[in-house]
């Protein structure tokens, strides 16, 4: 009933966009993302051609209303490894919006985060598949120095709504312009449906999460922590809901950090105990983040090149006692960033000048007495586990004249693969990266890398490259090629060349290669991916 | 349906046009205040609102380029560059160390929750749009080296138009 109605407000919203009079309210855009394989790892593979398409369109009526309708296509079906519920199409969001003064109301479709997305956040990643927006009402008031923002509805989940329903309320208040403090509430019902005989009656139906939070942010410095507790709920074993098994959860949080001209510092420390929260129980810890209500990513450095993107760190929020060496119960750790200007003429900046990043992080399990058989653990607050993943990466960028620029990036990393993905072996690898960009006149550049990730263990060595060939401004030729030339046992390697013309109002792109598999992570939040070899193209318009 | 659909998107792509009004959304400033899109903008100020975050490499060589031509001096009074932060909350907290670190001298905002960068239908970063009088001029996703030197020409043939 839901989406019959969703599909023909959609209609009615575009009728409305072919006859407005006033066509400057009406605006949206078309992305497409298509990929014919031709041969994929994945043995489930069916459809040669996939496709994810979206179409958005918006309705803007006298600045204070704003109509918002998205209609997805995954035609012939979606992309490897997006959400088997994401198929044909649908409508994924739709949603009116008045905005006042003081006073911000929403009926449909909801994104928002409150404090750092710890406790809630609805978003939408196309590139992970997320769009796990609530569809019901929210409310958002300013008074004086408060500010408050209430939601409540169902999770949207692929073409269909959570059976959990959403309450959220998040209170702000201003001391200052750099002084604030908040409170936000999170609760998720779903009634418990066991058909087991031994059904747990200890259990609310409703899970409740609450946070408390500072936010500091003076001129040169900045302080923000937020501490969350999350009421006692059941845990996932072996990929299903415990029965019998439940934990409390909580989130500790702290962000501080320097900055002035030239120069800036950052640190963050983060404790996390059995963290997930899903707006359907069943979902918990599924491998598409579907049902996901709250943002916990990895806080570790992302980085843009390919061999730095092997054995990246995934968040571990999760209790798991998959056995009696693979005991988690969440992670503690912390990243440190430091940005220095090394200015012109100096004696580490040389002639031109340089920026230099150093960045240290570090993740851990949690410490404490834990039992395999009972299923329990006894938790020490601060102490350090098992290391997870740690790093320590140097980014040096330098011009070298007006028409030669290079990156150098130097990475040491420490991946406990056994105990993060729940596989077998340690990484102790080092990657180095030289990325350098020459301007061939005011409008033609080439840019060009080479990468080497050394590695005594796992797959053992790779060698790496990359270019981007700008024609102009709007046409480029790209491509790169990856070698595990160390990897005897099974040498593999992978390719991708292709040509992207920027168009008007939007851009499209088209590559052919062979793709490596593994844990791709998009702003932190991490997925598999198999390995194929196909054509894939891109488009995406404004209008 | 299918049939359907793709006739009705064809319809509308036939008489498509560029979203010209620029969004009134909600925005972060540097200094922590909440403020719009409305009140940000002034009357016959051209308007360059750079997309970036802290994890994106032709971000940060985008903003270094505008970066050097603001501070050179080769950038005219009635031309604004608006650094706008997609940084998640992962990221976010690096902004200031970042604008600090690489000495920017412009103006920088958060939409954290990327609600600006959805109202314009923006598919990813970098992505840059020239406003006007509250209107969209120009508009393009990707970023190649000296790219900045072609949105100021753009912004300068512009004048020379209306003018």
């Amino acid at each position: 009933m839901i989406t019959k109605m969703r599909l023909i407000s959609f209609f009615i919203l575009l009728l409305f966009f072919k006859f407005s009079h006033s066509q400057n309210d009406f605006y949206g855009s078309y992305e497409n993302n298509l990929i014919y394989y031709d041969s994929s790892e994945d043995s489930k593979f069916e459809k040669k051609i996939r496709s994810n398409n979206y179409l958005k369109l918006n309705y803007l009526l006298n600045e204070k209303w704003n109509f918002e309708t998205q209609l997805e296509s995954y035609t012939p079906g979606a992309l490897q490894n997006f959400s088997p519920d994401l198929k044909k199409t649908f409508v994924s969001i739709l949603s009116v919006n008045y905005i006042s003064e003081r006073i911000n109301l929403t009926a449909g479709s909801i994104f928002d985060q409150f404090g750092n997305g710890l406790i809630f956040r609805a978003w939408e990643d196309r590139k992970l598949g997320i769009n796990n927006s609530i569809f019901g009402f929210n409310a958002k008031f300013d008074y004086k120095k408060f500010s408050v923002n209430t939601i409540t509805g169902l999770q949207k989940i692929g073409t269909t709504l959570s059976n959990g329903r959403i309450y959220a309320i998040d209170i702000k208040y201003k001391f200052s312009e750099k002084f604030d403090v908040g409170t936000s509430y999170v609760g998720r019902h779903e009634n418990i449906d066991f058909t087991n005989e031994n059904k747990p009656t200890n259990i609310n139906p409703t899970t409740n999460l609450i946070s408390y939070r500072i936010n500091y942010i003076g001129s040169k410095f900045y302080l923000n922590t937020e501490i969350i507790s999350k009421s006692e709920d059941f845990i996932s074993e072996y990929g299903f809901i415990s029965n019998t098994n439940s934990k409390k959860g909580s989130a500790h949080y702290l962000n501080t950090g320097y900055y002035s001209s030239g120069i800036g510092l950052d640190f963050t420390f983060r404790r996390l105990e059995n963290m997930s929260i899903y707006s359907n129980r069943n979902l918990y810890a599924n491998e598409f983040n579907d049902g996901i209500l709250n943002f916990i990513p990895a806080l570790t450095k992302q980085y843009d090149y390919s061999l730095a993107n092997i054995n990246v760190y995934q968040s571990q929020p999760n209790v798991s006692f998959l056995d009696p060496l693979l005991m988690k119960a969440g992670e503690i750790g912390f990243q440190f960033e430091f940005y220095i200007k090394l200015k012109k003429n100096s004696f580490f900046g040389g002639k031109t000048g340089a920026d230099l990043n150093i960045n240290i992080s570090n993740f851990n399990n949690l410490s404490g007495d834990f039992s395999f058989e009972e299923k329990s653990y006894d938790l020490d607050f601060l102490n350090f586990g098992q290391t997870y993943f740690s790093e320590q990466s140097i980014n040096l960028t330098k011009d070298f004249s007006n028409n030669f620029s290079s990156i150098f990036v130097f990475i040491n990393r420490y991946y406990n693969k056994r105990l993060v993905e729940q596989s077998a072996g340690k990484v102790n690898s080092k990657i180095i990266v030289i990325d350098n960009i020459f301007n061939i006149n005011d409008t033609q550049s080439i840019e060009f890398d080479i990468q080497h990730l050394f590695n005594t263990n796992d797959k053992k060595n790779w060698l790496g490259t990359g270019f981007e060939y700008n024609l102009n401004f709007k046409n480029s030729i790209f491509g790169s090629y990856s070698n595990n030339y160390g990897n005897i046992k099974q040498k593999s390697s992978y390719y991708n060349l292709g040509v992207s013309r920027t168009i008007k109002n939007g851009l499209f792109s088209i590559s052919y290669g062979k793709q490596r598999g593994g844990i791709a992570c998009f702003g932190g939040i991490c997925k598999y991916y198999p390995e194929y070899t196909g054509v894939s193209g891109t488009l995406s318009l404004n209008f | 349906m299918k049939k359907f659909l793709i006739l009705i998107f064809l319809v509308v792509l036939e008489q498509s046009f560029a979203q010209s009004n620029i969004p009134n959304v909600d925005l972060i400033s540097y200094q922590n205040e909440k403020i719009s899109i409305s009140e940000l903008l002034n009357k016959d100020t051209f308007y360059i609102f750079s997309f970036w975050a802290t994890w994106c490499g032709p971000c940060l060589k985008e903003l270094d380029g505008f970066n050097n031509l603001f501070k050179n001096g080769s950038v005219t009074n009635d031309i604004e560059l608006i650094a706008i932060s997609v940084d998640d909350p992962r990221t976010a907290k690096r902004v200031r160390p970042v604008v600090s670190g690489r000495d920017w001298n412009f103006d920088v905002f958060f939409d954290t929750n990327q609600k600006f960068k959805r109202s314009l239908g923006i598919p990813d970063i970098p992505a840059t749009i020239v406003v006007y009088n509250q209107k969209i001029i120009y508009r393009n996703i990707s970023y190649s080296s000296r790219q900045e030197n072609e949105i100021l020409k753009f912004i300068n043939d512009y004048k020379n138009e209306i003018n």
